[in-house]
């Protein structure tokens, strides 16, 4: 558009006259040698910007600035942008609403803006007819070659000598046409329909308009006569209101609420001053129903009103808010403060808010230079309460951002420096505080690893930590806290509902459990970001579940699992694989998970190792007591020490735990009370409980786990003399060897003892089970008399009779089911290990309270069940019960 | 399942971590080793170590040992290894035991070694029974073409009883005395008055022989053939061990005697067949 107008004309020579006397101006004032004056555009004397502009001036002069200022006067923002606009003056205080207006109208979009605006405007019904053959375009192929020398100062400037031959009489006589333009041209709310204040198109877009700073924060004021509400905006069609002189912002703005209430100004516009309508408010016989002023929070004026019960101060209605937001984008929703006003209530006014802007011309010959205008930044940011004029430092808050949702004005570059500079003050330090603590846990976690390596494996890791719920509560917080404050950065100035860091934190919370609300944010980053803490939140939540269920479910139960009712093995060869897929293998009382700690253990038998589900290997000293009771050995079913193995794959296998010192390490470690944590602690105490009562096992001894020992050593009676009670000696290289002394002379034995040791399905093996209390005093041959005729499915063959030598208090009670009482002899720190087995029994040989049945069976749970449909058992209370 | 005639005992790859074999064959031969040793029983040590490491061992028993084991050194090349046990004449012992050699990254490639010589000595005459040891599982295949073989797994059988150990004391100390005790397995033919009956009938009744000496009745023998044919492998709870050596111990209550060809007996001493068909016939009176 620019380009498109002719250069020479008479405007220019009037600016380049006003320019050149106000650049003598300048250079005759009185001060700093060389300090240049400039105009700046102010309000009304006693208005806010007028104290503003006072202010800067003063502090300009007692900064002994290179610059100065000038205040000329003005009805208000309108009359300084247009004085901005022309070149009248060099710096203008005026609402951002107001400048903003001025940049969209100045753009290369506008001339079309204008041009449908005026289609639409031609065509109504009520609208002049305006010849089209005169239409005012703003580019080369412009039509109206005639057009009235009225308009040129609006639409821009015309061929003067094509202006000159085509007076307006002759263009409507031509083109018959009935109204005259110039007249339509002049009509201000014509004018204003397409921008605030009736700003010029064609001297918008010459202007480069730049915002020095923002200098301050105006509200709208409702005001409605006390003591009505006005819920609906429609309703004030039938009055009148007040909303400013005309040419002020605050008109402009009043006017703008009212267009998106539906309504039209001139319908219901008060034709008077604020002080006529401060008077004619007060009378009931009034139409006056409300005034809409654009003014600092805490207005001295407003606050009388208020305190005189006059008005009341209301907030404005929400759709009205968000269409103004939506159409109106350097608006910004805010609200006035409780206790902002005496007597406004204890509630907050939620209305929409204009900074008020400090804005130069660029594009002016006599524009400021960047050293003037950051002298001017230095003085306004040192006005403070003595410089006068009514203006304090508290109500001068500079900024250089946030001023709408779309911050459509450039920044001038000394302003955009401070920017800068205000953003590094106020990320800086959060930046640097997040720096210091990330670095901070990255050294806690360095040290405790550290100092973890070499304990046990299990007491933390990464999947531990993961597994514990407080994490994903705590993620969830951070989440939500992170999204919300970056939300309500960016909501804030466009979306009313988010105006503080709890609105957002409130609808993120909604967000991270997955009920996302589109229309809740304004912004497509804060959606986006709302998108991202839904996803976020949806797999913290499906974390913090499994962790949760981890918890109560696999967590503890695999921590039981592990350090209750489990096996320990020591020492490691080959022959490990056959023990554990032995001891892994499906059975009623089978399926524990396996601990193995071994020395030097290959690389081979590691890795197939690793790959048995339930076997937990072990970098521990199991000669050390310190090391063994972390695999809680007191709450262990069985403890299986290896004989040690001098070669494996025919290299030397190294030494590995000495059996004798793993017996001392099993008993020290399986002593009460001297668990290693207190996690530990509970789990074994839990475990004792379900066995009975700690007086019980106080009363019993120790807790040693029955410790079975490959006694393939010199040492084996050394080992168990003084542990007779827990330790059980399996010499099996010399049965081995007799093994291989039978199979010698019967091949048949070795098979037979082969599959009697196989463990597998549908194969007869040997187990034990105990007999009950009304088996004593009957014969062997009645004892299997009474299997088969009790329990002809169960297919059991008795073979012998154990009977121990123990505790005769270390029985069982014989009041509950087989299964109980061999759940009992798990758990029972009694060890009736020691015993006698008194293989093929005579036929009258008697049974005792206590002896267990030696017998083929498919597996133990078939022979309890076999003994149970023998004998059944009655409710017969035992008397250690008691 | 007979221990008649003993002869000679050949163990190759002895070394002394085997230390308890000798005493154990002798135990399990019905001798003790006393000051009356028995003359009817040798043992032939083979070992790879010097004969003084088997002097050292002996030194410290009885010095009757000597008279019934003897040690020899085991040549390392094949040509000397094949002539060796050409020399001592395998086919004459009553059995020959093979164990591993720990000491070689394949510790049944000495095994293999020996076998294949026994295999190429043997040449069509009857073979004495083979009892191998291995230490590798994977290595059973490589012996399973020697005909009456004994395939033991060393590390295997040691974990089952530690195994067996851990999981049941009681019962572990019944395959103890089983394996290491007096009783023995032995295998009667059915007795004539149990044809008819079932193997929960047999139970109940023989318990004892006629001069009251207790046995156990344990399962059964089919013939191979039977028992490759049977279905109680899978139609009886508790039917156990392999089709292939006819054995099933604990067969069920309901199994018929007439599919059995013989009855699987725990019995502290060996006995005969009258006494066995007196101990039944007193059980049908007892139960009738």
């Amino acid at each position: 558009m620019r380009k498109a107008l002719p250069q020479a004309t008479v405007f220019h020579r009037e600016f380049q006259s006003c320019g050149a006397l106000l650049l003598s101006l300048c250079l005759l004032l009185p001060g700093r040698s060389g300090a240049r004056e400039c105009r700046i555009g102010a309000g009304r004397p006693g208005g806010g910007m007028y104290g503003i502009a006072e202010t800067l001036r003063q502090r300009l002069v007692s900064n002994n600035a290179s610059v100065r200022m000038r205040i000329v006067a003005s009805d208000g923002s309108c009359q300084n942008i247009e004085s901005l606009l022309d070149g009248q003056v060099a710096f203008a205080l005026l609402q951002y609403d107001i400048a903003s207006e001025a940049v969209i109208a100045g753009s290369p979009e506008a001339a079309n803006d204008l041009q449908e605006h005026l289609s639409a405007f031609l065509k109504r019904p009520t609208s002049p007819v305006l010849p089209l053959g005169s239409w005012p375009c703003l580019d080369q192929e412009t039509r109206c070659d005639c057009l009235p020398e009225q308009c040129w100062g609006w639409f821009g400037p015309v061929d003067p000598g094509k202006t000159s031959l085509c007076p307006p009489e002759t263009v409507l006589s031509q083109q018959d046409r009935l109204v005259d333009l110039s007249t339509w041209i002049r009509n201000q709310d014509i004018r204003r329909s397409l921008w605030m204040c009736g700003i010029s198109p064609w001297l918008a877009s010459q202007a480069n308009l730049k915002v020095v700073a923002g200098v301050g924060d105006e509200s709208v004021h409702l005001l409605v006569r006390s003591p009505l509400i006005i819920e609906d905006f429609s309703t004030l069609g039938n009055y009148r209101v007040f909303f400013g002189t005309p040419l002020s912002g605050s008109y402009e703005t009043a006017r703008t609420i009212l267009g998106a209430a539906g309504l039209v100004a001139s319908d219901v516009a008060f034709p008077g001053t604020w002080k006529e309508a401060i008077e004619e408010i007060g009378n009931p016989e009034s139409n006056l129903l409300a005034m809409i002023r654009t003014i600092s929070p805490g207005d001295q004026e407003v606050a009388r009103l208020i305190r005189e019960g006059l008005v009341t101060i209301q907030s404005l209605p929400d759709d009205v808010v968000r269409r103004l937001i939506e159409a109106h984008p350097y608006f910004r929703p805010c609200e006035i403060p409780k206790g902002t006003y005496p007597g406004m209530g204890p509630r907050t006014v939620q209305t929409i808010c204009v900074d008020t802007v400090l804005v130069t011309n660029t594009a002016h010959l006599d524009a400021p230079t960047d050293q003037e205008v950051e002298e001017v930044l230095q003085a306004l940011e040192h006005l403070d309460s003595t410089d006068g004029s009514g203006v304090s430092s508290s109500s001068i808050r500079l900024k250089w951002r946030d001023f709408g949702d779309e911050d459509r004005m450039d920044l001038h570059p000394a302003a955009r420096i401070r920017l800068r500079q205000e953003l590094a003050r106020s990320w800086g330090r959060p930046s640097l505080l997040l720096v210091s603590v990330a670095v901070f846990l990255m050294s806690v976690w360095l040290l405790r690893n550290r100092l973890k390596r070499g304990r046990h494996p299990l007491l933390g890791n990464m999947r531990n930590q993961f597994e514990n719920p407080a994490w994903p509560i705590v993620s969830v917080l951070a989440l939500m806290w992170v999204s919300a404050f970056t939300v309500q950065q960016i909501e804030q100035p466009i979306n009313p509902a988010i105006q503080k860091v709890m609105d957002a934190f409130w609808s993120m919370a909604s967000f991270a459990t997955g009920n996302f609300e589109s229309d809740r944010l304004k912004s497509p980053w804060s959606r986006f970001i709302g998108i991202l803490t839904t996803l976020g939140g949806l797999g913290i939540l499906a974390w913090f579940t499994a962790s949760l269920t981890a918890l109560f479910t696999t967590g503890r139960a695999l921590w039981r699992k592990r350090y209750a009712g489990h096996v320990i093995v020591i020492n490691a060869h080959d022959a490990l694989f056959r023990l554990v897929e032995v001891l892994r293998s499906p059975g009623p009382l089978r399926l524990p998970i396996v601990h193995i700690v071994a020395k030097n253990l290959p690389v081979r038998l590691r890795n197939r190792l690793l790959r048995i589900r339930g076997v937990l290997l072990h970098d521990l000293d199991a000669e050390v007591m310190a090391d063994l009771r972390l695999l809680c050995p007191a709450t262990s079913r069985r403890v299986i020490v290896l004989g040690e193995r001098t070669e494996i794959d025919g290299k030397p296998a190294g030494q590995g735990f000495h059996p004798l010192r793993v017996v001392r390490a099993i008993r020290l470690a399986s002593v009460p009370g001297a668990e290693p944590s207190a996690r530990q602690a509970t789990l074994q105490e839990g475990v004792r409980a379900r066995a009975g009562s700690e007086e019980n096992h106080r009363s019993r001894g120790s807790r040693h786990p029955w410790t079975v020992i490959d006694s393939d050593t010199e040492n084996a009676n050394d080992l168990l003399i003084p542990n007779t009670d827990w330790l059980v000696s399996a010499p099996t290289r010399l049965l081995l060897e007799h093994l291989l002394a039978r199979a010698a002379f019967d091949p048949s034995f070795s098979t037979v003892i082969s599959h009697l040791l196989s463990y597998q399905n549908c194969n007869a093996e040997i187990w034990t089970a105990l007999l009950p209390r009304s088996s004593a005093s009957r014969t062997w041959r009645a004892l299997r008399e009474a299997l088969v005729r009790g329990s002809r499915r169960s297919g059991v063959v008795p073979i012998g009779i154990f009977r121990p030598s123990g505790d005769p208090d270390c029985l069982p009670a014989a009041t509950e089911s087989a299964a109980d009482v061999r759940a009992w002899l798990l758990q029972s720190p009694c060890s009736p290990l020691p015993g006698k087995v008194l293989l093929n029994p005579p036929s009258r040989f008697l049974l005792e309270d206590g002896d267990s049945l030696i017998a083929l069976a498919e597996d133990e749970k078939t022979l309890v069940e076999a003994v149970d449909g023998a004998f059944p058992r009655g409710r017969v209370r035992h008397p250690r019960s008691g | 399942m007979s221990n008649d005639d003993p002869r000679r005992i050949l163990v190759f790859g002895w070394e002394p971590r085997w230390k308890h074999l000798p005493l154990a064959l002798l135990e399990h031969a019905g001798t003790i080793p006393s000051a009356s040793l028995p003359r009817c029983l040798r043992i032939l040590l083979v070992g790879k170590g010097d004969p003084s490491c088997w002097t050292h061992f002996a030194s410290s028993l009885s010095p009757a040992w000597n008279d019934i084991v003897e040690y020899l050194q085991c040549p390392e090349d094949w040509p000397s290894l094949e002539a060796m046990i050409e020399a001592i004449h395998p086919e004459s012992a009553h059995s020959l035991l093979v164990l591993p050699d720990r000491s070689l990254p394949d510790p049944d490639s000495h095994s293999r070694r020996i076998c294949s010589c026994l295999r190429a000595g043997r040449k069509n005459r009857p073979s004495p029974h083979l009892v191998v040891v291995i230490a590798d599982p994977d290595a059973q295949p490589d012996f399973s073409t020697f005909p009456d073989c004994t395939i033991l797994h060393e590390d295997s059988l040691r974990a089952t009883l530690l195994a067996s150990a851990s999981m049941d004391v009681a019962a572990f100390r019944a395959i103890e005395e089983i394996i290491a005790g007096q009783e023995m397995l032995l295998e009667a033919p059915v007795p004539e008055t149990l044809r008819s009956r079932t193997f929960g009938d047999a139970l109940i009744g023989l318990d004892e022989l006629p001069d009251g000496t207790p046995i156990s009745l344990l399962g059964v023998r089919q013939s191979q053939a039977d028992a490759s044919r049977s279905l109680w492998m899978r139609l009886v709870r508790g039917a156990s061990l392999a089709a292939e050596s006819g054995i099933f111990l604990a067969p069920g209550y309901d199994f018929p005697l007439a599919a059995a060809t013989s009855l699987v007996i725990l019995a502290p001493r060996t006995f005969t067949w009258e006494e066995l068909d007196e101990a039944a016939s007193r059980a049908g009176s007892r139960q009738s």
